[in-house]
């Protein structure tokens, strides 16, 4: 692997290996451009991952605290870890369960298509579906999306055989297993899935797209890529004239060392690259970096995710197979005369039994919790994801007082649901409830919220400089070097798993990147 | 609700890498083992896991399980140790009875007087997060755990339930 100095300000060092980051890398080396790519955690392999939930949460999550406040469910059930991301090389891409959905093009103008929604503060992407289509159809080539380019759906598990005769009855005709950047047939070296059912704990057999094991080896084939594993940044430092001038960073033995960069790129997951800009405030950016006008760690976004379980009269045995192989759309279209804008996904969702006793409703305890899990084999999950509206008090701040081991802030993640959220989870809830009554459930649970793997907007593109934190290319509006590849960079959430638009995102911005960079600009 | 049907019982496996559950959990010596607990509160605490999560087919060795993951947690963390002691004393002085020697609704009665405290959050998330953690108790309750180091369920059935009729190929394989 080729080693950069640490006072080499030639490179583009890159905070965050995931799927903007670990693509990002990925696509300006291969453009012969020159990067460091720090990782805060460690370099695992798939024959490190582990099928199991809680040894896989252990091994793959980002586990230092941050605080939860505010009227969501999560800062009352999960008060020190609000947030739902990881930290090993890849990133949450080691994660994810693969779902790959384009944004909708009305919700790249959100603000234009719901108007006025009191208290929330919705903006226009400075950017249009049809900018972002091309990179769209790049990133699933990329990914091996299921359903895109002559690449077949996934088969039907029993999870989804109970989903399709639910949506069916229902009248969800769009009903199929959805578009998934993972195998049904070999594809790019890798093979097809084996079904273990433990795709959200790492796939051992590499049949899921992740940065780990596809975009960094293939940067490091280049020649241009340096990826320093367990490095954690901590400051972005910048020059007299306001430009960055590299990323302050922590290796495993808690030394600190300064690596000099030509170009800075955030890719940390949204709290992490809020936290790092407002953690490198100084006496030129007393509010932080690219915060000039405050909207760094607000409008946070979260998806409404709503779980609903059922029992039904025989067995399911939903762990077997692809988790969340199975999609209906039709909810997912902006409909207000259903009493809310924006819409939702209807997703297929599965949990081996320690994560569905965890979360079908902490707290819960005695018979009746007791006899649901007795028949755990009998039950069928049913997930949606949905837009929630940006507020600008949902967000990120440092909390004044409490610090990490390195000295900086820990994050607060601060959340309230605006009513558009809960009149849009209200229905979802009772769209999953009616598809697994329809089949027969003798008894549905809606699971409340837990932490998210969606977090976007925190610090996010605008068209006009006031009304954000980053340009159309997700450079920052106040510091011509510095960009977020991650999805703090939404402007909106939209209904979907926001992972292809991260990747779509991430190779355009390579693209512009590395164009300036020839022509000296950048 | 029907009642839980014997139906086919697979074998639930961990994951290779991970170590096995301590063996001492069958034996009548087995609180020797335990460093942070008393006997007798470790019996109480027993009694409490069970009642938060009553099952009548899973034996006493799970639940001590999760007593022994209890008292591992107490021996790290010294403010956890004393919460649990001071919980389990006052539990146990509520009645004219030892909160294990309480009928079931005895026992439920009494919890209840403790929800919404430190002590019984603790005890309950330990609960949950320990016993559905167990490999046995897995088998009991119809869940195969690992399965990558078995191929996974492509031969294995991922896809046989068999009382509803099979999607279409254009919704699946398309």
């Amino acid at each position: 692997m080729t080693m950069y100095d640490l006072e080499d300000d030639g490179v583009v060092v890159i905070v965050g290996s995931g799927a903007g980051g670990g693509t990002l890398a990925h696509e300006l080396t291969r453009r012969g451009v020159a990067v460091v790519l720090l990782e805060s955690g460690p370099h695992l392999t798939p024959d490190d991952f582990v099928n199991d939930e809680w040894a896989a949460h252990q091994q793959l999550s980002w586990l230092d605290r941050r605080t939860a406040s505010g009227g969501w469910r999560v800062a009352e059930d999960h008060p020190d870890d609000p947030v739902w991301h990881c930290e090993v090389v890849g990133g949450t891409t080691t994660h994810w369960s693969g779902c790959c959905l384009r944004l909708q093009p009305h919700e790249m103008r959100a603000a234009t298509t719901y108007g006025s929604v009191p208290g929330a503060s919705l903006i226009d992407w400075p950017i249009s579906f049809a900018d972002l289509e091309p990179w769209y159809e790049l990133a699933e080539t990329k990914m091996g999306v299921t359903r895109t380019g002559g690449r077949p759906g996934l088969p039907a598990n029993n999870n989804f055989k109970v989903m399709y005769h639910g949506a069916k009855a229902i009248g969800l005709d769009s009903v199929n297993t959805g578009r998934h950047a993972i195998n049904s047939e070999p594809f790019d070296g890798r093979p097809a899935t084996d079904h273990s059912g433990f795709t959200v704990q790492g796939d051992k057999t590499q049949s899921k797209w992740s940065t780990l094991y596809v975009e960094i080896p293939k940067a490091l084939k280049t020649g241009k890529l340096e990826l320093r594993a367990q490095c954690r940044a901590l400051r972005v430092e910048h020059d007299a004239a306001g430009r960055a001038s590299g990323v302050l960073y922590a290796d495993k033995n808690g030394a600190q060392h300064f690596q000099k960069a030509r170009v800075v790129v955030l890719a940390a997951n949204c709290v992490e690259s809020s936290r790092l800009l407002l953690n490198s405030h100084s006496g030129l950016f007393p509010q932080g970096l690219a915060n000039g006008w405050g909207h760094v760690g607000r409008h946070y976004l979260r998806h409404i995710i709503a779980t609903v379980w059922s029992v039904f009269p025989e067995p399911v045995r939903m762990y077997r197979g692809e988790t969340m192989a199975g999609l209906a759309t039709e909810m997912a279209a902006h409909d207000p005369a259903r009493g809310f804008v924006g819409g939702y996904y209807i997703e297929l969702n599965a949990m081996g039994l320690p994560a569905t006793a965890a979360f079908v409703d902490p707290g819960w305890w005695g018979r009746d919790f007791a006899c649901f899990m007795e028949h755990y084999a009998h039950v069928a999950g049913l997930f949606i994801t949905g837009e929630d509206m940006p507020q600008p008090d949902n967000r990120v701040t440092l909390d004044g007082d409490q610090t990490d081991r390195f000295g900086v802030p820990i994050a607060n993640l601060h959340y309230d649901d605006h009513a558009n959220d809960v009149r849009l989870r209200n229905h979802g809830y009772k769209k999953l409830s009616a598809m697994h009554q329809a089949v027969g459930a003798l008894r549905t649970i809606e699971a409340p919220p837990y932490p998210a793997s969606h977090n976007l907007g925190s610090n996010r593109m605008s068209a006009k400089p006031e009304d954000g934190v980053l340009d159309a290319h997700g450079r920052a509006h106040e510091m011509a070097n510095l960009f977020i590849a991650d999805g703090s960079q939404f402007a909106s959430g939209g209904a979907g798993n926001p992972t292809l638009t991260i990747v779509a995102l991430a190779m355009r911005q390579a693209e512009y990147m590395a164009a300036l960079m020839s022509a000296g600009e950048l | 609700m029907r009642d839980y049907k014997a139906s086919a019982v697979f074998q639930a496996y961990k994951d290779p890498v991970l170590p096995d559950e301590p063996s001492s959990r069958d034996e009548a010596t087995w609180t020797n083992d335990l460093t942070a607990f008393s006997p007798s509160s470790a019996e109480t605490l027993v009694a409490i896991v069970r009642t938060l999560c009553p099952h009548d087919r899973v034996p006493d060795r799970c639940y001590r399980g999760v007593v022994f993951k209890l008292d591992a947690q107490a021996q790290t963390d010294p403010t956890f140790a004393d919460m649990l002691a001071v919980g389990v004393q006052q539990l146990d002085g509520l009645q004219p009875l030892r909160f294990g020697e309480l009928s079931e609704g005895g026992r439920v009665a009494a919890l209840r007087k403790f929800e919404g405290s430190a002590f019984f959050r603790a005890v309950q998330r330990g609960a949950v997060r320990h016993l559905y953690d167990d490999r046995e108790v897995w088998e009991l309750l119809g869940y195969e755990g690992a399965s990558h180091h078995l191929g996974g369920y492509r031969t294995r059935g991922f896809a046989d339930l068999d009382w509803l009729p099979d999607p279409p190929q254009s919704v699946c394989e398309g």
